[in-house]
């Protein structure tokens, strides 16, 4: 006898996390500008009763050695509002900076990225690989 | 898992500063494994000459596996999240595990015999020690299918290549899909293709390796030390026409040479995997 579902028929198995899928497609890009010297992964956690999403820097040749660049929290349900918990270029640490929108977190992620901090960080972990 | 294809190649560059051959080989033949051996040139490097083209035109850059002491280096194109690095004990071996299909593929790269001819006994232990460590491997990842690629530094006729506690490499498909028995054990075979190449009627080089001299114990002057080893369950998936030495980069000759900067001793071998 079929089972009575009373699950809503909004339920979408193609959801995706919009911060995350932003995320991922400038971690892949790091790869490319490398050449994979310099990679970058999105790993995701739930504390709180918020999912935590931070991306880390892994530089494969020192012995995948990770370092976060910047981690961000976001409610369980709702993607926005979300807050940039910590920051390794240190443009959003002492405001924990709050994003309302996917506009608002994109112009964030560009400053983050394109921080001078997080460029020497990477020609760091670029020549500490050419190195070895 | 279907419709993938892996294209394998494994050289032994002899120490060379091969850079350009290596970036226009990993071309020419679409690799998604490298493996290297005796290898100096710095893994950064080798990644940014890989990549150099192919970040034009493809998603699919190649990702530093891994490399040790004795400089065997192994590069993919598999996404990093896609696989796994095996931690090995000996430093003649270097291993990583394809996650999607549940494949181990093992880099060798075992000492040389025929320069110091009194180490037999000791590249025996070293190959029952690399052989232990693949069964231990296959048995801890519950992961029969299995390649190992590399420079044995015997021929596939050789007792390491055959014996039944060693690798137990056969030459043809049908009698490794068998098992053979010693005493009340079964040993898994391996299939080696490379018994395929040797001598004139080989549409290849007569062997990956040439010694010029024949006054020593190696008096076939063609050796085949470069070899490929898969697993019976495999073997269906293997590419017979794929498997070759490799003579040219896809531009200039590959001729073998211990003095030359611009060569390396041995030739490149390859070959590729259907799923």
């Amino acid at each position: 006898m079929p089972v009575e579902n009373f699950w809503s028929n909004t339920i979408n198995i193609n959801a995706e996390s919009s911060p995350k899928v932003l995320m991922r497609k400038q971690a892949s890009e790091l790869g490319r500008i490398t050449r994979n010297l310099v990679e970058a992964e999105v790993t995701t956690v739930i504390i709180d009763g918020q999912y935590q999403h931070c991306f880390n820097l892994i530089a494969p040749i020192l012995n995948y050695e990770k370092i976060a660049l910047f981690c961000i929290n976001q409610g369980i349900v709702n993607e926005f509002p979300l807050t940039i918990s910590y920051d390794f270029s240190n443009k959003f640490n002492e405001a924990n900076c709050g994003c309302n929108d996917i506009q608002a977190f994109e112009n964030c992620l560009k400053t983050i990225l394109s921080s001078e901090e997080v460029s020497k960080l990477i020609n760091s972990l670029i020549a500490q690989s050419s190195s070895e | 898992m279907k419709n993938k294809r892996l294209n394998f190649l494994f050289w032994n560059i002899c120490r060379k500063p091969l850079i350009e051959r290596i970036e226009k080989l990993s071309t020419t033949f679409d690799v998604d494994v490298l493996m290297l051996c005796e290898c100096y040139i710095s893994s950064a490097e080798i990644l940014k000459a890989i990549n150099n083209e192919r970040r034009e035109r493809s998603n699919d850059l190649f990702h530093f596996v891994c490399e040790n002491t004795l400089k065997i280096k192994i590069f993919t194109t598999e996404k990093s999240n896609n696989f796994e690095l095996l931690q090995t004990k000996s430093k003649y071996l270097q291993a990583f595990k394809l996650k999607d299909l549940n494949l181990l593929i093992f880099a060798v790269h075992l000492p040389s015999q025929y320069i110091k001819p009194l180490v037999q006994d000791v590249y025996k232990v070293h190959s029952l020690n690399i052989i232990n460590e693949i069964r231990e491997l296959e048995k801890n990842h519950n992961c029969n299918q299995i390649v190992v690629m590399g420079d044995f530094n015997v021929n596939p006729f050789h007792k390491i290549m055959t014996e039944h506690d060693r690798f137990n490499a056969v030459m043809t498909k049908e009698i490794a899909k068998t098992s053979r028995k010693v005493d009340t054990n079964n040993y898994p075979y391996f299939y080696n293709p490379m018994w395929s190449f040797f001598g004139d009627l080989s549409k290849h080089p007569a062997g990956t390796y040439h010694w010029k001299d024949n006054n020593s114990d190696n008096n076939y002057r063609w050796n085949m030390l470069d070899q490929v080893l898969i697993s019976p369950e495999i073997t269906d998936n293997l590419d017979d026409d794929s498997i070759r030495i490799i003579e040219s980069d896809g531009v200039n000759s590959l001729k073998l040479s211990k003095t030359s900067k611009g060569h390396s001793d041995h030739y490149p071998i390859y070959f590729s995997l259907n799923f």
